[in-house]
């Protein structure tokens, strides 16, 4: 009987699959990313690019863009064909992390209000779908860059300004009178007395003061929230907050003195708001000058590469955070990539812990970040030694994306932002980082999903594409964020965060074959990943002049060159020749006589060859763009 | 302190096993349970309840029991009744409970449930052996003792309301009509039936020739959830409030049939059995709208299908041994009772299977009695994903020895091991759970009606201690649980079992 019970066993075990594959053994690979510059990066919320899980549709309510849609981790592997279709190689997927699920009748589908930030979010699955969400991507060479916030948890503690124990959606305290958006509103100091909501109160440097009917009553109680039915609960990692709410023995992140708790930023211009203050929407600003917290935030996010094999960081809010803790972070980061133990101070009990070190180091582990802000300055203080690889390129969206592609300002606007490139993003690689220089290795992006889709405000898919054309050959690294290729057109969030499978997925549309051109020839002509650029055309015209709305440049490397042309004109046929105007014609760095092929429209009459000095006139009807390359350079699609 | 004994914690992966009602875990929607991790509804063993001696356990070879009723043979008004009753603490102040983490683990801390069995059989044409009979079974399930509790609710089920002509027109041939629990034999130990296990609103044909017998049922259940039925508010024709109008309604059929073929010689105790079993499951298509958005989702129809096989032989009277093997397809993995919790993009559970191995035994002498139960079990989720928690393997195996000291006062000891492995990691930690159980239980016992493992009533005392690993105890209890504390779970207390003239067979 045994032997039969046994042999049954066997016989049935025989039959599933082997869980260690995905279980503590799990491994990291080692993707081979010699230079991010090769890489097009395509930026998907997973709520809304694949519903492949309907089990875990909990709480989705179609359509409503402000709530969760359905989307999955498996619904991302089950399209990631799509992906290759397109020619994309990376993929920035939105945070993984459990979040709190809903607050003030929106959802947490974005991923940006964590509160446990060790474990998955179940709404897209669980962490073997990520895992193989992940090996699958790796293995179609997709590499996968993860999400995360370390600014902020979610709303997950209030501030009991009056003092009766409950969290009120309208008390008078100190703020600063003005509704938001007041990114140019100073708060008087000090400040007013006003209307607040205890989940969300002004900005106040002295912390958020309580108010009663008497007067002010000293700094307000804070109180965590316990809610499990939407996981509004004191944050993970972290233990020990009582319900009386005394916050003695509380730690990690139910420390209350991990967070500022000086409420919401309510003036952009103050540096100690902007660091310091709550994220709008409540979202609690974490201590992050502290030690204990870097460490803690550093061995957290570093567990997330060995559980999931991720090939890079994609970081929110870096302007709301202190330079000491990017240095700390990417550093410790760059550390544990490198194949390093770190300490672990997320497991409580223990002084010794750490992070099990990577069996298989990865290089050129890519840390980039979004500073939501036009000045290049600013953010390229970002990058600053031991700081972050890159940033997301706001200054370029704001000059470039939309001054130029989408309102048809002056092209000499794309140089003199080129020059602001050089002059503020570092020009040294990373200690440990992906050994290409920030200022050669910025995020570029048109749009994404903090702010209104290109053809929203420009509903011309003819300017998309001219916007395309210039984004995936210019100098950085293209970003391309979900549902471009399809010709989304959503305004401002949530507008702009629609589900793609209305799409159908389909890859036979205009822009889709597009944008799988141009990354082809991206991929085809190495000057055009890699290339060093110089603008060879800019101009002030945007009228009718002869050169109006036209932008070239070239892209240099290893001796080789690529140049490409633009026209950023909705109606005028334009030409690289100010000859109306007294200017000469384009000179080009190609020696006199070079025959050049036009590789975007294949087409053998588009072939030009530059006269005796070198000089070319490229005529373009609107929106129109070329690219060239010396006939001996040109390869094979 | 003492506590009325209390269901198992069920292991959140059980949902969408093909056991027991109480694994209908789902909110109105049909979709799975929001928390995985959520324990089920504290009794499992709804719909569960103990069955009377069957063939295998107190084979008859007297052809004429096969084609009726085994118990309430006699004429007229007739009552049975099956009933367990008991309570328990965990000595560390607590109510007793349960530590199973298969599907269907040990019994003796299963919850109180009581069933009241009338019957009234009638003769055709004043023939001794032409009847006809209608069979009520109302019962108490959930373990809820107004005297435990003081609340006068109660989990009333009917387990059984149907009538049936036996010998009418063709020797041989028993017909019924009505509702009923529909099933074969059982492994005493787990509470489990693993070959044959309907519950049923149907009719069938039951076929006696000589040591042969065929059955066909078909039967139609239609689950109170949004997989199968929902309506939705629409106004009112003229004033008043809402009315409600039914825009999913599809009733799953089911088919069974059944083929036992006995072998014996008259006169002697000894014999076998074989029987084949077979199910079709078959939901037609329909829709299922959302109350708020009124998004429709379409749900294509589906099928199941089940195929196994008994082996059984016997001795004497209660020296047994069976040998099952189930498999099951799509629908019919999860069980009739069962909507399936995880259904993939395509709504259509194909791809589920259930694949079942048991035997059970029993040994008994003058002085000793041995009883052996042990099944393997995998269950394969229809879910998306490579790797599935829903889907797993599991296991047990019991030894239960009992020492007869003298003709009323018996010993009985239980030795068990159970384990399981899931496919997929735990929502929770992250981490394939490989919970397991070895446990130990000491019984004194009274029975009235003398030797054997069957013997009922049985008035009882247990002690029994259950070791249970780490991931056992993060598989059961949610985080803040006092239970999850507890890798050593004592169970300590007492009960009844009874049954007579039991509905089932």
């Amino acid at each position: 009987m045994t032997k039969t019970f046994v042999l049954t066993s066997l016989l049935l075990c025989a039959c599933a699959p082997d869980p260690s594959s995905i279980d503590s053994h799990y491994e990291t690979t080692a993707q081979t990313v010699e230079d991010w510059r090769d890489e097009v990066v395509y930026q998907l919320l997973v709520d809304r690019f694949g519903n492949g899980d309907v089990t875990n549709d909990d709480g989705v309510q179609p359509g409503e863009l402000g709530r969760f849609q359905g989307g999955d981790w498996q619904g991302v592997t089950d399209h990631l064909d799509y992906l290759t279709t397109l020619g994309v190689t990376a993929i920035w997927i939105s945070p993984v992390v459990r979040n709190l699920e809903s607050d003030a009748g929106f959802d947490g589908y974005h991923g940006y209000w964590q509160s446990d930030m060790t474990r998955p979010n179940p709404h897209f699955g669980d962490l073997g779908a990520l895992r193989a969400m992940v090996r699958a991507a790796h293995d179609k060479g997709i590499k996968v860059v993860l999400d995360l916030v370390t600014n902020h948890i979610g709303q997950l503690f209030y501030y009991d300004i009056n003092g009766n124990g409950q969290p009120d959606d309208t008390v008078y305290g100190a703020g600063c009178g003005v509704q938001p958006p007041a990114n140019s509103q100073a708060c008087p100091i000090p400040p007013v007395i006003t209307h607040l909501t205890e989940y969300d109160p002004d900005y106040d440097s002295r912390g958020v003061q309580g108010y009663t009917s008497l007067g002010f009553s000293g700094p307000a109680a804070v109180r965590w929230i316990y809610d499990p039915a939407i996981d509004r609960l004191p944050p993970l990692p972290g233990a020990g907050a009582s319900p009386d709410q005394s916050s003695s023995g509380a730690q990690l992140f139910q420390r209350l003195d991990w967070y500022h708790r000086r409420g919401r930023i309510t003036d952009y211009g103050n540096p100690d708001q902007v660091v310091n203050g709550d994220f709008p929407g409540g979202l609690k600003d974490v201590a992050t000058e502290r030690e204990d917290v870097r460490a803690t935030m550093t061995a957290v996010f570093a567990r997330w590469i060995r559980m999931a094999d991720f090939d890079g960081f994609r970081i929110d809010t870096l302007k709301h955070v202190d330079h000491e803790f990017w240095q700390h972070f990417c550093s410790g980061i760059r550390q544990y990539v490198a194949g390093q133990a770190i300490p672990d101070p997320t497991q409580l009990g223990s002084d010794t812990a750490t992070v099990p070190a990577l069996t298989v180091p990865k290089t050129h582990f890519f840390m980039f970040g979004e500073s939501f802000d036009g000045s290049d300055v600013l953010n390229g203080s970002f990058t600053a030694p031991n700081e972050v690889d890159s940033v997301f390129h706001f200054a370029q969206k704001f000059s470039v994306f939309d001054g130029v592609f989408k309102n048809s300002g002056p092209t000499k606007a794309i140089e003199d932002q080129l020059g602001r490139v050089a002059a503020s993003y570092s020009a040294t690689p990373q200690p440990g980082g992906i050994d290409v220089a920030p200022r050669d290795s910025l995020v570029n992006f048109i749009d994404n999903h903090d702010v209104a889709r290109f053809l929203f405000d420009k509903p011309s898919p003819d300017a998309l594409r001219n916007a395309l054309s210039f984004l995936l050959t210019e100098q950085g690294i293209p970003c391309i964020y979900y549902g471009t290729e399809q010709e989304l057109s959503g305004g401002n969030d949530p507008t702009n965060r629609e589900v793609l499978w209305s799409t159908g997925y389909d890859t036979t549309g205009a822009t889709f074959k597009w944008i799988q051109k141009l990354i082809a020839i991206r991929k085809a002509y190495a000057p055009l990943r890699r290339g060093t650029m110089a603008v060879k055309w800019s101009t002030t015209h945007v009228a009718a002049e002869q050169d109006a709305g036209v932008f070239a440049f070239e892209r240099s490397y290893m001796g080789k060159a690529v140049l490409v042309v633009v026209n950023t004109s909705d109606t005028k046929t334009s030409q690289t020749s100010a000859g109306n105007v007294g200017g000469a014609a384009m000179l080009t760095s190609f020696a006199g006589g070079t025959h050049l092929t036009e590789v975007l429209s294949g087409d053998p009459t588009q072939a030009l060859t530059t006269d005796a000095g070198g000089t070319l006139i490229v005529t373009l009807a609107p929106r129109a763009a070329k690219i060239f390359v010396p006939d001996g350079d040109v390869v094979s699609p | 302190m003492a506590a009325a004994a209390a269901a198992a914690p069920s292991l959140a992966l059980a949902q969408g096993a093909p056991s027991t009602p109480s694994d209908v875990a789902q909110d109105a929607s049909g979709r799975p349970p929001q928390s995985p991790n959520a324990p089920l509804p504290a009794d499992n063993t709804i719909g569960t309840p103990k069955t009377v001696p069957n063939s295998n356990r107190n084979p008859n070879p007297d052809p004429s029991t096969a084609t009726g009723n085994n118990n309430a043979s006699s004429f007229g008004f007739d009552y049975g009744s099956y009933g367990r009753v008991g309570v328990g603490s965990d000595l560390r102040g607590h109510e007793g409970y349960g530590s199973d983490v298969v599907s269907h683990g040990t019994r003796y801390e299963l919850a109180p449930y009581v069933e009241l069995a009338f019957y009234y059989t009638g003769k055709v044409d004043d023939s001794p052996y032409r009847k006809w009979r209608i069979v009520l079974v109302p019962a108490f399930a959930g373990g809820d003792l107004f005297h435990y509790t003081g609340s006068l609710d109660s989990h009333f089920v009917l387990r059984n309301a149907y009538a049936e002509v036996e010998n009418v027109g063709l020797d041989g041939l028993t017909l019924w009509v009505g509702s009923r629990t529909y099933r074969g034999d059982d492994m005493y130990q787990f509470n489990y039936w693993p070959l044959d296990n309907l519950n049923t609103v149907g009719a069938g044909a039951l076929f006696t020739r000589k040591r042969t017998t065929a059955a066909l049922h078909v039967g139609l259940n239609r689950l109170d959830s949004a997989y199968q039925y929902e309506t939705l508010d629409t106004p009112p024709r003229g004033l008043g409030p809402p009315t409600s109008s039914t825009v999913l309604d599809r009733p799953r059929a089911v088919v069974s049939f059944k083929l036992t073929q006995g072998f014996w010689r008259e006169g002697s105790t000894r014999g076998a059995k074989v029987a084949v079993y077979g199910e079709l499951h078959a939901l037609p298509s329909g829709e299922t709208t959302d109350a708020t958005t009124r998004l429709v989702t379409p749900l294509p129809r589906d099928f199941g299908w089940v195929a196994g096989a008994q082996l059984s032989g016997w001795l004497k009277p209660n020296v047994f041994l069976n040998l099952w093997f189930r498999s099951a397809g799509g629908l019919a993995a999860y069980g009739e009772l069962t909507a399936p919790t995880a259904l993939p993009v395509s709504h259509k559970v194909t791809g589920a299977l259930e694949l079942v191995g048991a035997l059970s035994g029993n040994w008994e002498t003058k002085y000793v009695g041995l009883m052996v139960a042990a099944y393997a079990r995998r269950f394969v989720d229809a879910g998306a994903g490579e790797f599935n928690p829903m889907s797993y393997t599991e296991g047990i195996v019991a030894v239960r020895p009992t020492v007869y000291l003298g003709k009323y006062f018996h010993l009985a000891a239980e030795v068990s091991f159970q384990g399981r492995s899931s496919d997929g990691l735990d929502p929770y930690f992250g981490r394939v759970l490989r919970p397991k159980v070895f446990r130990a239980s000491f019984a004194p016992t009274v029975s009235p009606t003398g030797k054997g493992s069957f013997a009922r009533p049985n008035l009882y005392l247990v002690y029994q201690v259950s070791r249970i690993n780490q991931d056992g105890l993060d598989a059961l209890f949610n985080a803040g649980d006092y239970r999850a504390l507890h890798d050593v779970v004592h169970y300590a207390g007492g009960g009844v079992e009874w049954w007579f003239n039991s509905s089932y067979r």
